[in-house]
């Protein structure tokens, strides 16, 4: 089945929000 | 064809899509397809199986996908994230620009 279509993202962040990305996603 | 700068890394991580801008630092979240088009761009797919491989896995047109991959690429080819390898090489162009 094909994937549901978005349009192509590209968004910069800032570096805190990365980190924030992160630590939640390892649970930290 | 497109080829990706040897300044910049793509990460995936679950489902967060990113891509580190290695010389000034900058990050940018991404999406499925921006990194699918990213990841494809290795100097050997042309524009038409980039193409070709988002309509056969992403539910688009072709007409959509186009317009949506060439706004993409021209942001990426401004930032100098990507070069046309047929007529500019990764690198080197970017240093002399510095």
């Amino acid at each position: 089945m094909k994937k549901i279509y978005n349009a192509p993202l590209f968004l910069e962040i800032p570096a805190e929000e990365f980190y924030a990305l992160i630590t939640e996603g390892y649970g930290l | 064809m497109l080829i990706l700068a040897d300044t910049v890394s793509l990460k995936q991580d679950e489902e967060n899509f990113m891509l580190f801008d290695n010389i000034s630092g900058n990050i940018y979240k991404l999406n499925e397809l921006s990194y699918e088009i990213l990841s494809l761009c290795d100097g050997k797919n042309t524009d038409e199986d980039i193409l070709l491989n988002i309509t056969e896995s992403f539910d688009a047109t072709i007409t959509e996908a186009e317009k949506d991959f060439e706004g993409l690429v021209r942001i990426l080819l401004d930032k100098k994230y990507i070069y046309d390898n047929d007529n500019e090489k990764g690198g080197e162009l970017y240093e002399k620009d510095l």
